[in-house]
């Protein structure tokens, strides 16, 4: 029987609150600086939101990637972080870029067979800033006309104040064409697959805030098993609008943070003060994963090995995660089985860590029913927010780059732990030799991750 | 408006559509023969929109052969709109 092929990390690329760089982004996470700060003035002209603090991206310089007149008009601003990230991972990867066409901006990667590359990439709400200007622009267009028409009618001071109420209804200049291929969940995978001409299969894993985590544990599978040698893989998100309506879908749901006086220690996962999510605008953390014998082949420079997957379903509540916490623990099993590794073998786990009551109460639990006190953990969540579909491909980046610097960050605002769990408190020197990253979503879907040491 | 200002920004919207450089834009020139397709007509017209501020090409936008035609049919909707 064929042994299953070993699965290596030789490139990331990350788009985060904290950084768009690897560098920058690994150094802001070990030393703290996390972002928080106060929603646009102007979604606040929408409604009145329980929470009013996010984590927003930084400046993004898409210079780099030379887009043509038609990716930046057709594309929706999730499908160009996913861009962004995955042009950096191949950079990272020293994989070649050669240019196939230049009216359609697009390469091969050399020393690559396209048929034997994929695209698993997840996203939790795909092209949703188009849908929400593209919807304002169907539903207001009209109307906004005729308060135009009726304005030119009236007297001065009405007119003034139909003028104001029809300023505040902003919508695009035009409904776009492409909307369409703007909006769908798998443009971003697609909009990858076809940059990069790879021709082997191409995913969009839609799975909330677990979508990068299986994104990942797919492309992982498919490279073990040996269906492709190489996989372009993780999660990307962009949730912001004009109108701030997804931060009201989450504001409304209950689960964003409070306490928002105090936006620097408002975001507190596994604290007893917590009190929600912190949302972020964005994100994207892509990472290529290879077949061990195809990296070694080209020279790559190898950043950790991906030993273990498990993947479960709760079946149990669509906002809620089973309280007693079986069909995570599942997965976790799995992933375990897969890695042959015992709980023990595992140092830290990279914990969802959302800074929701629920969420928090019952992941600590389980990773001490599981793991035990003694094991690392972390919430990168409490330092750049919460990304959704984005967010297990970061944090599957942070602990490659954690085994690689055999230390990891602190969980930033950890003041009064609500479990007895080894909490990381500060960014010093540990021994890391397989570690967890693990994602659970609305839905019900759970995702687990193990990442070993690279030993050369 | 003037024609040669007008030729000016369809020939930019062109060359940026198609990669090619803003001297191959001709009045005479087909743009199928550089490689455009119906949606990149459509690239062309939204960003010759965006240029002229006015919602000028509805659904004609494929049918255009040359850069002339293009410049005709923007001076022709601009001036409907200035009337």
């Amino acid at each position: 029987m064929t042994l299953p092929r070993r699965v290596v990390i030789t490139g990331m690329g990350v788009v985060s609150p904290v950084g768009a760089d690897l560098d920058t982004f690994w150094s802001n996470c070990m030393a703290g600086k996390a972002v928080a700060t106060t929603i646009p003035e102007t979604w606040k002209e929408y409604t009145t939101f329980k929470s009013n603090i996010w984590a927003p991206l930084p400046p993004l310089d898409f210079g780099p990637l030379r887009l043509t007149l038609a990716e930046r008009t057709q594309r929706d601003p999730s499908a160009l972080l996913g861009l962004l990230a995955a042009t950096a991972a191949i950079e990272d990867a020293e994989l070649v870029c050669e240019q196939i066409s230049i009216k359609d901006n697009t390469f091969s990667l050399r020393k690559v067979v396209p048929e034997r590359a994929a695209v698993f990439i997840g996203s939790g709400v795909g092209g949703i800033n188009t849908i929400s200007n593209l919807h304002a622009h169907h539903l207001l267009a009209r109307p906004k006309a005729a308060l135009n028409d009726v304005r030119s009618r009236c007297k001065h001071d009405i007119g003034a104040e139909l003028h104001s109420i029809n300023e505040s209804m902003r919508i695009p200049s035009r409904f776009n064409p492409f909307a369409v291929s703007m909006v769908m969940p798998n443009a971003v995978s697609a909009v990858v697959g076809i940059k990069f001409s790879l021709t082997g299969p191409n995913q969009t894993l839609c799975e909330a805030c677990a979508a990068g985590t299986a994104a990942i544990g797919q492309a992982f599978q498919a490279i073990r098993h040996g269906n492709v040698d190489l996989a372009i893989s993780g999660g990307v998100e962009y949730v912001s609008d004009e109108y701030g309506s997804v931060f009201h879908a989450f504001d409304a749901g209950g689960v964003l943070v409070r306490n928002c006086d105090d936006p620097q220690n408002a975001n507190r996962p596994f604290d007893t003060e917590r009190s929600g999510m912190l949302l972020a605008e964005g994100g994207a953390g892509i990472m290529i994963l290879e077949d061990l014998s195809h990296a070694e082949r080209r020279g790559a420079r190898i950043y950790a090995e991906i030993s273990g997957y498990g993947e479960t379903f709760d079946a149990h509540n669509i906002m809620i995660v089973e309280p007693n916490g079986r069909a995570i623990m599942r997965a976790q099993k799995q992933a375990l089985s897969t890695a042959g590794l015992a709980p023990a073998d595992i140092d830290y786990v990279n914990a969802h860590g959302t800074g929701t009551r629920v969420n928090d109460e019952i992941e600590a639990r389980i990773i001490l029913e599981v793991f035990g006190s003694d094991i690392l953990v972390n919430s990168t969540k409490s330092i750049l927010g919460h990304s959704l579909g984005a967010s297990g491909g970061i944090e599957a980046i942070v602990c490659a780059l954690s085994l690689r610097d055999q230390a990891t960050h602190a969980c930033h605002n950890l003041e009064a732990p609500l479990e007895k769990l080894n909490f990381v408190r500060e960014s010093v020197p540990q021994r890391l030799r397989s570690v967890i990253s693990q994602s659970f979503a609305f839905g019900g879907h759970n995702a687990v991750l193990i990442l070993r040491k690279w030993q050369g | 408006m003037n024609t040669d200002i007008i030729f000016d920004q369809v020939a930019i919207s062109a060359a940026e559509s198609l990669m090619v450089d803003r001297s191959e834009i001709k009045p005479e020139t087909r743009l199928e023969d550089l490689g455009a397709t119906s949606l990149d007509f459509v690239t062309i017209a939204l960003d010759l929109e965006d240029k002229f501020g006015a919602n000028i090409f509805d659904d004609d936008s494929r049918k255009f052969e040359t850069a002339a035609e293009i410049v005709d049919y923007v001076r022709s909707k601009i001036s409907k709109v200035n009337v």
